[in-house]
């Protein structure tokens, strides 16, 4: 460009006032277009704030981290994106999947560490990492055990979660679900004095050159302002997963747009990921997202008479007839309603399935016409017709001949497990419209073996970065069962946190 | 090579001085109860008109308030009214800082002489039994100060300064209304 040009430009003040303005409000809009524009960041000269092992997300997998690396001598500090703790963890229904044979035989359940690793691995269409799954299975009830040592009580007996395939799924008593494994662990967070700083976004992973070395610290944006912190032996991502995130999510499954609902939490973005990925983290399964039949009809969230179990429950669709096994697999629940008219399907139970569900909450929901209730089959049929249009002879006449085929102990039609086979007679009976919705993303970090250690595109270890719960893959494989993400949050969350501690401080 | 000059394209100027300001528009011009009215520091507190302006904090038949206080407020607008029948509770019309002074406490009795900004912990000085509190307008509803999300900041819902919003409502269809 020559000098002429140059002058040539005309710019003025106030040109260049509305020119600053423009790109002001250009840069605010791109902001919130892209709000993840991360890139290698270079490790500072003087890092803002320093601990021993920053744990980013305090969902189950992040506190338990945090409690285990403290635990083991170290300082740890917890840092959270929202303003509030918990993530899906705090709104998760809290089933935890273990053999326990201690609750199992007194109700004359047969188990095994290696049924429930079959049934992940099938479950999971053979995709999960056999050694991860083998270690979640063989762990998950010291796990339970421990989280009772953290001060959560579960109920005495176990059922099948919706998905979960075998009655070995246990619920925080008093119907406390997620929230009452968190609140426990919160309260040992606080008990040893962790520091635990909301609205703190981890925006980089820093390592000691642009994709090399180990990784020294993070990048933290509080409330817009950035700053770095370093870890002075690791740092332990356990930020969740994607579900939320309708670009994320639709770019790995085109089908999961903006129009499908999702049960998550709306922070479920997975920023974490694309930040680990930044600096030369794998990825695997990440078009591996799961979708639960969970969502209300009417309002598509999450709020229905779900997470009841399947045992006495029946799925018909509008038509009043079955079309799946109710104790299948989630994404062949999903699948299947997905093909039905309206992508409904009503959750047909007796009150037996309500002992799982707060009082109020069923009230709650039975009031605004977003579930219904009656004292006689032949009530609910009434209501269903004038709803759906669901033909009643039709429901009447598959609820009886699926209570005969309880009777008998073999569901011939769909073939639905005899453990999970329960009538549907005892009054009240309810019916729930329920809908797929976006739950889980069964991809995410790779990480080493049993290590909870992140590794590279190359299958190295970055060093001092650790991952655990489901920011991570592997476990899962292509579907997974109800009930074991928690078990995984708990059992590799705990693993990364010990782990984490062992490595050496830098200064 | 022959650049040409940013500010010369004509689509820019186009969307800087004209579409711009459109696109703005609804976060900076909107006119209601709730937009940036002037301040008049000495006002009474019952005195709406003096910040907002006739006709826009007020409904049009409405008593005058310049001599009320939040006692008489509530001699119409009670809290225990039922939802959709009129006259309302003040809940969820009025920014909690309005409440507050209306009812006697003024900005100096939390913010002291020098008006410092405060964290939502300060609230719990006074209101440290908030979990007993908390959806007295629908009781049909879940007790929200004693939730599964354990203890939050006050302020994700009631905003002093603002309208407050309802954090339970990402998730639940709930409809409080939240003072």
């Amino acid at each position: 460009m020559n000098k002429t040009e140059a002058k040539g430009t005309g710019i003025t003040r106030r040109k260049f006032m509305i020119g600053a303005g423009a790109t002001v409000a250009g840069a605010l809009v791109m902001n919130q277009i892209m709000p993840r524009e991360l890139k290698a960041v270079e490790p500072p000269k003087k890092w803002d704030k320093e601990t021993e092992v920053l744990v980013v997300g305090t969902g189950y997998a992040g506190l338990a981290a945090a409690i285990e690396a403290f635990d083991a001598g170290c300082k740890v500090v917890i840092i959270e994106k929202n303003p509030f703790i918990g993530g899906n963890s705090i709104i998760a229904s809290g089933a935890y999947n273990a053999v326990d044979p201690g609750r199992q035989i007194k109700q004359g359940i047969k188990d095994s560490i290696d049924l429930h690793y079959k049934q992940t691995i099938e479950g999971g269409d053979f995709k999960g990492d056999p050694e991860k799954v083998r270690f979640m299975v063989e762990n998950a009830l010291s796990g339970l055990e421990w989280l009772e040592k953290m001060g959560v009580e579960f109920e005495p007996t176990v059922y099948t979660v919706i998905g979960a395939l075998w009655p070995r799924s246990h619920d925080p008593v008093k119907k406390g679900r997620g929230g009452a494994i968190m609140k426990a662990l919160k309260a040992q967070a606080d008990k040893r004095k962790i520091p635990l700083l909301l609205n703190n976004k981890l925006t980089a992973v820093v390592r000691e050159k642009p994709l090399s070395g180990p990784v020294m610290g993070i990048v933290v944006n509080e409330k817009g302002k950035k700053y770095f912190f370093k870890a002075s032996k690791a740092v332990i991502l356990a930020t969740g997963g994607f579900g939320a995130d309708v670009a994320m999510r639709s770019k790995y499954d085109p089908r999961l747009d903006k129009d499908v609902p999702t049960t998550n939490v709306p922070s479920a973005t997975g920023e974490a990921i694309i930040a680990a990925e930044d600096e030369g983290a794998d990825v695997t399964g990440m078009d591996y997202i799961q979708l639960l039949v969970a969502c209300n009809y009417y309002t598509k969230k999450y709020g229905s008479l779900t997470n009841l179990g399947i045992d006495s429950a029946v799925f018909v669709n509008t038509g009043g007839k079955r079309f799946v096994s109710e104790d299948s697999r989630r994404d062949v629940l999903a699948e299947a309603v997905l093909k039905q008219p309206k992508k409904v399907l009503l959750w047909v139970a007796d009150e037996k399935c309500t002992k799982r569900f707060a009082p109020q909450l069923t009230e709650k929901i039975i009031k605004d016409g977003l579930s219904f209730r009656a004292q006689t089959l032949e009530e609910l049929a009434k209501i269903l017709k004038e709803k759906f249009d669901m033909p009643e002879a039709e429901l009447l006449s598959t609820i009886k001949k699926y209570n005969e085929m309880v009777k008998n102990g073999k569901d011939e039609e769909f073939g639905k497990q005899a453990a999970n086979l329960k009538t549907v007679d005892k009054p009240p009976f309810y019916a729930s419209p329920t809908q797929a919705g976006v739950h889980h993303t069964m991809g995410g970090i790779r990480t080493k073996g049993t290590t909870c250690e992140v590794l590279d595109r190359s299958v190295k270890v970055v060093p001092r970065l650790y991952a655990a719960g489901e920011v991570t893959s592997g476990v899962h494989g292509a579907n997974r069962l109800g009930g074991n993400a928690t078990a995984d949050c708990i059992v590799f969350g705990r693993i990364a946190g010990i782990n984490a501690a062992k490595e050496k401080s830098w200064s | 090579m022959e650049t040409r000059p940013l500010l010369k394209h004509k689509g820019i100027l186009l969307f800087t001085t004209i579409l711009l300001p459109f696109f703005l528009l609804p976060f900076f011009g909107s006119d209601t109860a709730w937009s940036q009215p002037k301040i008049v520091r000495d006002a009474r507190p019952g005195d709406c008109i003096a910040c907002h302006g006739d006709g826009k904090a007020l409904s049009k038949n409405h008593p005058g308030t310049t001599t009320m206080d939040l006692k008489t407020c509530k001699t119409c607008h009670k809290d225990e009214q039922a939802e959709g029948k009129l006259p309302v509770s003040l809940a969820g019309k009025l920014p909690l800082s309005h409440m507050h002074t209306l009812g006697g406490t003024d900005c100096k009795a939390c913010h002291g002489e020098q008006l410092k900004p405060l964290g939502a912990d300060n609230c719990l000085t006074c209101h440290e039994d908030y979990k007993a509190g908390g959806n007295r307008l629908n009781t049909s509803l879940p007790k929200v100060h004693d939730s599964h999300m354990g203890d939050l900041s006050c302020d994700l819902c009631h905003k002093v300064h603002g309208k407050s919003v309802n954090f339970c409502s990402q998730c639940h269809d709930w409809k409080y209304k939240v003072p």
